[in-house]
């Protein structure tokens, strides 16, 4: 395969920011990295430390008022099998068994919180918000329910209220915001017996989480999951294994989510604008062009007409000069064969004729 | 609500009007790699690749399976694919290459393999046998995705195994016969004779000359080991006496491994080796001089049998001959030792080749992981240089002249080190403590701290390593845990340095809850302790009326 959708919308992007003539229009979010609020708040989530006691998950369920879950928060065998957020569980802890490994692995899984966050990018009713403080917040009062922030999300977290018939919202952590604005900790951060989460401004937990590294080579990979993953994200994730081996995604690359879709969603607007008067023009020159064509024929049609009479005329005119000769050729035979007959006759009867044709001949 | 309704309720129409406006779909292309299917996976799988060339090369390597045709050949013997080679003086032995084709270029190799493989298969069907590819069906030998994965284990030649082969009966090692058989195998090249001999008291290890791969006359280490193990081995058993593997299985499969007799007291391998060593590069030249120099460090006293019990080869120090170390490794650094000189070459953490390596790797051991994985991972300039480097001037004084005089130093340093290491009197370690000082959602924790203490002490008892390093002070043990601050029987309370606050000091240390958890429970598990589960919380807490409702199970 040549081209990818991708790559298309691209140059489309490209080509639109290129032909974009307007200053101050055409700016795209490629241009600019979004390296996060200054001191904006993080998590770093040392997987190596979680024992998956699932205490994280009691009290996010109590902190957002979330509906009881079927099971128990201490009923353990939950993990057997693999949980996923929903409209119902902001986080959720999934046990793995990395191969060649006796001790199980456990990971927490909630909003990530990017810096650049893909939902916010392709909310096109400002519902989802990058805070200062660090969170991506949901404004449902603005939300329309399209779900695009759904398929925007490259880690699926965003949920949706599918069973609320009249006023479905979307569903997803928020890193407890009204709680970090009071200075207070988010809920799993509180809660967590083995400190796995530590909550902090961004760029400090990125120092903590190297020193880690530093401290204890043996004991981690050296990769900080979220410090440059979907151009940065601000949970962050400390491992033992390869994130590849905890079903976390590392295709993902290190550019923002918006810088790919921004080029194309920025040239609607431009498409919006400038098509108009791109199709007014198109249609104007098709007029223009049909006008002059009309004017053109006409034109042809009229020369060709008047060549025709004149020539018209020419012939009327011979075939008149035509007549009058054959007239005169006519009468003057006439007046001989007159002239003739009248030679026979009487003197008198003679001068008659000659009047007689006199009168003919002035006449004619 | 119902202003929150109808405030949704129109942007539900806005919603429905932009979608009549306009309509998009999303295609979303998952490539979900289906599970890699069940491979079945083989120990006499071998690959033979030729070296690439205009003619030959084209096609991906063949897969062949050995073991399939040494079964499928055994009245046919090993000659169908080997040509016989004899010494003089020696008795006859398979050369383990192909029909000869070490001299061929890869054009006429190939047509060697082609015409050997195919025409003994297509012969095979003739007379109506099972058999393999014929010409034609190139993709069943020339795999690129082997269907088959290879399960090969290497061997390894240990302690028990070489003791069998020094004491067995069967070994007759010509022309002469020493009081063991080293002779059999350990060789040298004469380049005057052109021929390998024996030379005694100069045996190494085999991997000395026999690398990886072929360099220059020296055959690589696989097909000397594979010429010399299975060549005799099998000559044993045509004779129809108990002797070693001869298929692939045998020796590099799992199974094959197990079913070697291993024993379990394996008397010291003797060449010449010192029991003990002292170590210090400046000896010679202040024995010449007659003096000590100006700057010295104190000697090394390193207890050689202790080592050699601890390691099942001797290449696991000596890596490139068995020479002591400073042969190559001098104190400036030479080419011989790969310009690493000896400071880097005993103390580089990252080499299980030096001193330093190798006890960060024993210290991983489960006995020890305890505390020292919890420990950070200690930088070469925080170490007590004097734990080691521990040989006065007192026992220098006269500075000895010789080997004797110098291993002798060394053995009276050696037996000087306890033979376990010394801990505290029971009195003195606190029988039970409780912990209460953040007793919240649940009571206050109450632990048994001096079986907690007796128990690490019996499992470092066995430990020569922990005998040495962990002597000095009777504390050390009380450090695995009462960690940062100075040994002492009287240790300042953890919430000193760890915050009652979550939200723990920069420099990345835990609140007091983490602490206290990762410390119990970090070592338990390092320690693979199952019981008491780190979930189960009220095995050390009783819960208290202040709990979470949604956690009440």
């Amino acid at each position: 395969m040549g081209i990818t959708r991708r790559q298309l919308l691209g140059w489309m992007a490209a080509g639109a920011a290129g032909t974009a003539v307007f200053p101050g229009e055409g700016k795209t979010a490629v241009k600019t990295h979004f390296a996060g609020f200054p001191d904006s708040a993080g998590v770093l989530h040392d997987i190596t430390r979680c024992i998956g006691c699932r205490k994280c998950e009691a009290a996010c369920n109590e902190v957002n008022d979330l509906p009881a879950p079927a099971k128990p928060f201490d009923d353990l065998d939950v993990l057997k099998q693999p949980q996923q957020l929903s409209e119902a569980r902001y986080t959720v802890v999934n046990r793995f068994q990395p191969a060649g490994q006796e001790s199980p692995v456990y990971v927490k899984t909630q909003c990530n919180h990017c810096l650049e966050p893909a939902c916010a990018s392709a909310c096109f009713v400002k519902a989802i918000k990058k805070e200062e403080t660090g969170a991506v917040t949901y404004d449902e009062s603005l939300c329309v329910g399209c779900r695009y922030c759904m398929i925007a999300c490259p880690f699926s977290v965003p949920a949706y209220e599918y069973n609320e018939p009249l006023t479905p919202r979307i569903m997803k952590c928020t890193m407890c915001h009204p709680l970090i604005k009071k200075g207070e900790l988010p809920g799993c951060v509180a809660i967590c017996p083995k400190e796995a989460l530590t909550f902090g401004s961004r760029e400090e937990l990125i120092k903590i989480a190297r020193q880690r590294i530093y401290k204890h080579p043996g004991r981690y990979i050296h990769h900080i999951y979220g410090e440059q993953e979907m151009g940065g994200t601000s949970w962050l994730y400390l491992a033992g294994n390869p994130f590849s081996a905890l079903s976390m995604r590392t295709d993902l690359g290190m550019g923002p989510a918006p810088a790919l879709t921004s080029g194309a969603l920025a040239v609607v607007p431009l498409i919006v604008g400038v098509g108009v008067l791109f199709l007014t023009g198109l249609y104007a020159i098709t007029k223009r062009k049909e006008k002059i064509a009309e004017e053109e024929r006409l034109e042809a049609v009229n020369q060709t007409r008047s060549e025709l009479e004149e020539l018209m005329q020419q012939k009327l005119a011979e075939q008149k000069k035509a007549a009058e000769k054959e007239k005169e050729a006519a009468v003057k035979r006439e007046v001989e064969r007159a002239v003739a007959e009248a030679a026979k006759p009487t003197e008198s009867e003679a001068t008659d004729d000659s009047a007689s044709a006199k009168e003919e001949h002035g006449n004619a | 609500m119902t202003k929150r309704f109808l405030s949704r309720r129109r942007n539900h129409y806005i919603l429905t009007a932009f979608l009549l406006i306009s309509l998009s779909v999303a295609s979303i292309l998952s490539s979900d790699h289906s599970a890699a299917r069940q491979e079945n996976s083989r120990v006499d799988m071998v690959t033979l690749k030729l070296p690439s060339t205009e003619a030959a090369g084209k096609m991906p390597a063949v897969v062949f399976l050995h073991d399939k045709h040494t079964k499928a050949l055994t009245d046919k013997g090993c000659q169908t694919c080997h040509d016989k080679m004899s010494d003089a003086g020696q008795p006859e032995k398979f050369n383990f290459e192909f029909k000869n084709t070490r001299d061929l270029d890869s054009k006429a190799a190939m047509e060697k393999y082609h015409a050997e493989c195919a025409g003994c298969h297509q012969e095979m069907q003739k007379s109506g046998e099972n058999s393999g590819p014929l010409t034609g069906e190139c993709r069943a030998c020339h795999q690129r995705k082997p269907e088959i994965s290879s399960a090969w284990q290497r061997i390894p030649f240990s302690k028990s195994l070489h003791f069998r082969h020094t004491k067995t009966e069967k070994i007759k090692f010509k022309p002469q016969t020493y009081e063991n058989n080293c002779g059999a195998c350990h060789h040298e090249y004469d380049k005057k004779l052109e021929k390998t001999v024996y030379k005694k008291g100069e045996e190494g290890s085999c991997r000395y000359c026999h690398k990886d791969q072929k360099v220059e006359d020296t055959r690589s280490y696989r097909y000397a080991a594979h010429t010399d193990c299975v060549n005799c081995h099998k000559r044993l058993a045509e004779a129809e006496k108990d002797a070693g593997p001869f298929d692939c299985a045998g020796c590099h499969s799992r199974k094959g491994q197990k079913k070697i007799k291993k024993l379990s007291d394996v008397p010291r391998m003797k060449r010449g080796q010192p029991d003990a060593v002292l170590m210090a590069d400046w000896l010679k030249e202040a024995v010449e001089s007659e003096e000590l120099p100006k700057q010295w460090m104190q000697p090394v006293a390193f207890d050689h049998v202790t080592h050699e019990a601890a390691s099942q080869t001797c290449r696991a120090c000596h890596h490139a001959s068995l020479e002591p170390c400073r042969k190559c490794h001098t104190l400036p650094g030479s080419a011989d030792g790969d310009n690493v000189a000896l400071g880097p070459a005993m103390h580089n953490s990252d080499s299980i080749k030096s001193c330093v390596g190798c006890h960060d790797e024993a210290k991983q051991h489960k006995n020890c992981a305890g505390c020292h994985a919890q420990m950070t991972g200690q930088v070469f300039a925080d170490r007590d240089c004097g734990q080691c480097h521990a040989v006065g001037k007192d026992r220098l004084d006269p500075l000895p002249a010789n080997d004797e005089a110098r291993a002798k130093i060394a053995a009276a340093q050696i037996s000087a080190r306890p033979d376990a290491p010394e801990g505290v009197s029971e009195a003195e370690i606190p029988e039970k403590v409780t912990v209460d000082i953040m007793a919240d959602e649940y009571q206050g924790a109450t632990f048994p701290h001096r079986k907690i203490v007796k128990a690490l002490a019996k499992k470092t008892k066995k430990s020569k390593l922990a005998a040495a390093f962990h002597s000095g002070r009777p504390e050390t043990l009380c450090m695995g845990c009462h960690h940062n601050s100075p040994a002492s029987l009287t240790p300042p309370r953890c919430v000193s340095c760890h915050n009652l606050n979550k939200e723990g000091a920069a420099d990345s240390r835990p609140g007091l809850k983490g602490a206290y958890h990762g410390q119990c429970i970090g070592c338990h598990q390092q320690m693979e302790i199952e019981k008491p589960a780190a979930t189960d919380c009220t095995e050390c807490h009783k819960k208290s009326d202040k709990t979470l409702k949604a956690n009440s199970g």
